[in-house]
């Protein structure tokens, strides 16, 4: 039973006892898309990635990988999975545990450009390795093997800025060649960067998902601006396009609905004595959602 | 195949510390059986020992006729199958939760190994981990023993049924730890059903009312006294434990498969079985509370004022913590005063129960079971040679059977169950921090080190008196009961020696792991089994023993003011052992201020 989408959840949903894991998670993951999985802590990030993996049974629903129930010895041929916490054997050497990997995998034909490419000691003994070089073991152990999805519970955690380029850079050339990714993550610009895909948990339900690009069309637009006279401000509010005003003193913020051109054509730019509109980012689609869970 | 074999070595190498332990423990034990060994006219005088029920219960039935050394591997085969069930039922709860306790099972578990096939393997390196003790355990009676050798027909069954019943073990202990999600509480469960088990076991053999049911009671399928007495295997006990075994290979191949690998995730609530057993000690805390709180110490406790900051300052907890624990519950007092000291005795809590049962184990156990001058005189005569030696501390007891008793089955045998323990201080008191990942935390806090290390140092000197107050109380009992009440303050003064002995070897343990970067902890235990040889090597080899010849721990011996019925004698020691333990706790705490807390020893 296989079919042509990488990852599928179905009414996911896992109890611990009487404590909610996940409720309800409905998933669909592209094939040669990196899919960000965004979520605050304790959103069911970490357990909707292990009932993928086969970590985890479901209490209710299903997961699937290439249409093969997540878990089953099949689905983990497809799979390389790079856990938030990687530790490994402390009694073997970098290399000693890569030969584990492998002999227990299968052909590693990537091994040695990984291992290159992210400068790791084979000769170095895992328990003296730093967390950021656990790390980047626990990225050439994913990768190694080639396989067709990778997910990673927080990827770049301990890598220096360095790595993690070379890390996304990698996450885009796999996905070129046609691999998919799903990943979770707390750097927002990183997903952005590199995510064409992203699905928000919260509280164990998602509540949104999509391509990058449409999820920032929904961000209001907004635009800071310095004001040279201070009656800007009542201008402002007759003007209909203009959802919100925050701020104090000379420097305003303005959310607005419509294109920038549309904007600067609305606003009397003679009042204005400098403009700043910034790109829509993930943040700002994301941090409501964050305050919401603080209130 | 390379598959297996990677899966095969990875399982034994990470138990590796365990197994090695474990096989040590089994090497020591036999080596001090198979010398210990009375000679026929000893084993006699044992046999009139056993006449009573409770060492009956313990042992079995023993025919008198067989040959003696026949009689004497069946006073030691019985406990040490039970020793090795318990090493491999742990053993077994490792192979499936060891993993999870790393982190390292969120990636083994996602590689494409089925669950049955990961389980097949782990049961190829368990049986040759048990054929490993089992073959240890038979090795020393294939040698001849003062000049008789057993029959290899016996030695065959003996193994074949040791065999049967250690891999049970190991399927009983898989069996728990598929069903537990925390390392620590499924090998506490295991460890208290088997002991559950072999204490029913002990009541149906006293009680011969209930000897029909003891076929229900697995501890009971081992049965190695037919194998030694009648020459054959039990067929029926070997039958029930095929039986039992074949269930549980599919009960653990089916629940496996079931399993979810998530850390301290179980599939059944065992933190409601260990509450229901934790009653067990309720009245025992009931008996400690009450005195806490009772006119003649309250008073007293409120004056330093334990009670009062224990009852203000400590927030009501939703959830039990080892600060709650039966022997260190009362340190909350110390906790704004001492924390390194309160928090050092909290981390203590499990090895706290530990020796409780260990001193349980070696003293009211074996001082109530003093079978009287005479009977104690017929099996005194019986014993001779170098390990008889070591525990009297070469002293000739003969005469003296009840201070024998005494001294050879609980005092003069306190090396056997301290020493682990000064080991385990002597690296905690230096690498706690460190081995806990908690380095960089308590590094940066605005306290000296030396303070911490004082305060640590503190927490073992207060544990030695915990102990020192149990084996006091079960001493003083055994005196009462046997009227020896006027000797009492001698007992008492001389063990009292084994808190500067012990807290001396912990500091000097300490010092190595303090002071050599790498290979610290290694060398302190070099250093240990060092001293201890020097101490036990000559009274095994020689009959004559001259107090300066059996090093550091000779210093100390608790015989001699016994003998002599002197305090001054006991009171010299104490003094000299707490003068040499000065110049370390200066060391220590002089050259913490160095110490980084991080990994970098």
């Amino acid at each position: 039973m296989t079919n042509q989408v990488p990852i599928e959840c179905v009414s996911l949903t896992k109890y611990y006892g009487k404590f909610r894991g996940i409720e309800n998670v409905n998933l669909k993951v592209e094939k040669g898309t990196i899919h960000g999985f965004l979520g605050p802590n304790g959103a069911g990030k970490t357990t909707t990635i292990r009932i993928m993996v086969g970590l985890l049974r479901p209490t209710r629903g299903n997961a699937t990988i290439f249409g093969n129930p997540a878990g089953s010895l099949e689905s983990r041929e497809l799979i390389g999975y790079l856990p938030s916490d990687f530790e490994l054997y402390s009694h073997y050497t970098v290399g000693e545990y890569l030969d584990f990997i492998e002999d227990v995998r299968g052909p590693a034909p990537k091994r040695e450009d990984l291992v290159n490419l992210f400068q790791v000691d084979e000769g170095r003994l895992c328990k003296n390795l730093s967390r950021g070089n656990k790390q980047k073991v626990g990225v050439v152990q994913a990768f190694m093997h080639n396989p067709k999805i990778i997910i990673a519970d927080e990827p770049t955690t301990g890598l220096d800025p360095l790595m993690q380029e070379k890390f996304n850079n990698l996450l885009v050339q796999y996905a070129k060649n046609g691999g998919t990714v799903f990943l979770s993550s707390h750097i927002l610009a990183e997903v952005q960067e590199v995510c064409s895909h992203v699905t928000v948990i919260k509280e164990g339900s998602i509540v949104a998902t999509g391509k990058v690009n449409e999820l920032l069309n929904q961000v209001p637009k907004k635009a800071i601006i310095k004001m040279s006279d201070p009656t800007l401000k009542t201008d402002l509010e007759n003007i209909p396009i203009i959802r919100k005003m925050d701020g104090e003193g000379s420097t305003i913020t303005l959310y607005y609905d419509c294109s920038a051109k549309d904007f600067l054509n609305s606003v009397p730019l003679e009042k204005i004595e400098d403009i700043l509109i910034p790109p829509p980012t993930l943040e700002d689609y994301f941090l409501p959602i964050y305050h919401s869970e603080v209130q | 195949m390379g598959k297996w074999i990677s899966l095969f070595k990875k399982d034994i190498m990470l138990n590796r510390m365990y197994l090695l332990g474990w096989i040590f423990t089994i090497i020591i034990f036999n080596f001090m059986m198979y010398t210990l060994y009375p000679g026929e006219k000893g084993v006699q005088g044992m046999l009139g020992l056993v006449d009573q029920d409770i060492f009956q219960a313990v042992l079995g039935h023993l025919n008198s006729d067989a040959a003696p050394v026949l009689i004497w591997m069946s006073f030691v085969l019985p406990t040490m199958g039970i020793v090795i069930f318990i090493a491999l039922a742990m053993y077994g709860n490792r192979t499936i939760l060891l993993e999870m306790e790393l982190g390292t099972h969120e990636t083994l578990f996602t590689l494409p190994i089925g669950r049955t096939e990961n389980l097949v393997v782990s049961f190829v390196s368990g049986q040759v981990i048990t054929t490993a003790f089992n073959v240890i355990l038979i090795l020393p009676w294939v040698f001849p023993i003062d000049g008789k050798t057993v029959e290899t027909n016996i030695l065959i069954n003996l193994f074949i049924l040791n065999q049967l019943f250690f891999t049970l073990a190991y399927l009983f202990g898989i069996f728990f730890g598929i069903l537990g999600g925390n390392l620590g509480k499924t090998q506490q469960i295991t460890l208290i059903i088997i002991l559950l088990f072999y204490s029913v076991q002990i009541i149906f053999r006293i009680n011969e009312s209930l000897q029909d049911y003891q076929d229900m009671n697995f501890i009971g399928w081992y049965n190695p006294n037919v194998v030694l007495f009648e020459d054959m295997l039990p067929s029926k006990e070997i039958q029930y434990i095929l039986v039992a075994s074949s269930i549980l290979v599919l009960l653990n191949i089916w629940s496996y498969t079931k399993k979810e690998f998530e850390r301290d995730m179980a599939m059944i609530n065992f933190e409601r079985i260990s509450s229901f057993f934790s009653m067990a000690f309720q009245p025992l805390r009931t008996i400690f509370e009450s005195l806490a709180s009772s006119p003649v110490f309250r008073p007293l406790m409120k004056k330093g004022k334990l009670i009062k900051k224990a009852e203000t300052n400590i927030p009501p907890k939703k959830s039990r913590s080892a600060t709650s624990g039966i022997f260190v519950f009362w340190a909350k007092g110390l906790r704004k005063k001492l924390p390194y000291t309160a928090d050092f005795l909290f981390s203590e809590a499990r090895v706290l129960v530990i020796m409780f049962w260990v001193l349980v184990m070696f003293y009211p156990l074996q001082f109530f079971a003093y079978p009287g001058d005479e009977t104690a005189q017929e099996i005194i005569s019986g014993f001779s040679g170098g390990f008889a030696n070591l525990i009297t501390y070469g002293y000739d007891l003969t005469t003296k059977p009840y201070t024998w008793w005494l001294v050879a089955q609980a005092i003069g045998v306190h090396w056997f169950f301290m020493f682990p323990l000064v080991l385990h201080w002597g690296k905690k008191i230096v690498n706690y921090d460190k081995d806990r990942k908690i380095g960089d935390l308590t590094g940066a806090l605005p306290i000296s080190p030396s303070i911490i290390i004082a305060q640590r140092i503190l927490a073992v000197f207060i544990e030695l008196h915990l102990l020192y107050i149990q084996m006091a109380i079960y001493t003083v009992l055994s005196n009462q009961t046997f009227r020896y009440n006027s000797e009492t303050p001698f007992y008492l003064a001389a063990i009292y020696g084994l808190i500067p002995l012990y807290l001396f070897l912990t500091l000097l343990l300490a010092i190595p792991i303090h002071s050599i970067r790498k290979k610290g902890v290694t060398s302190s235990r070099i250093l240990g089994v060092a001293l201890l040889l020097w101490f036990i090597v000559p009274y095994m080899t020689k009959t004559s023993v001259k107090p300066i010849e059996t090093g550091l721990i000779g210093i100390y011996n608790p015989v001699k003011p016994i003998i002599d019925l002197s305090i001054s004698e006991a009171f010299i020691q104490i003094i000299v052992l707490f003068g040499m333990t000065i110049p370390l706790i200066a060391y220590l705490v002089k050259f913490a201020q160095k110490m980084p807390f991080i990994d970098a020893y």
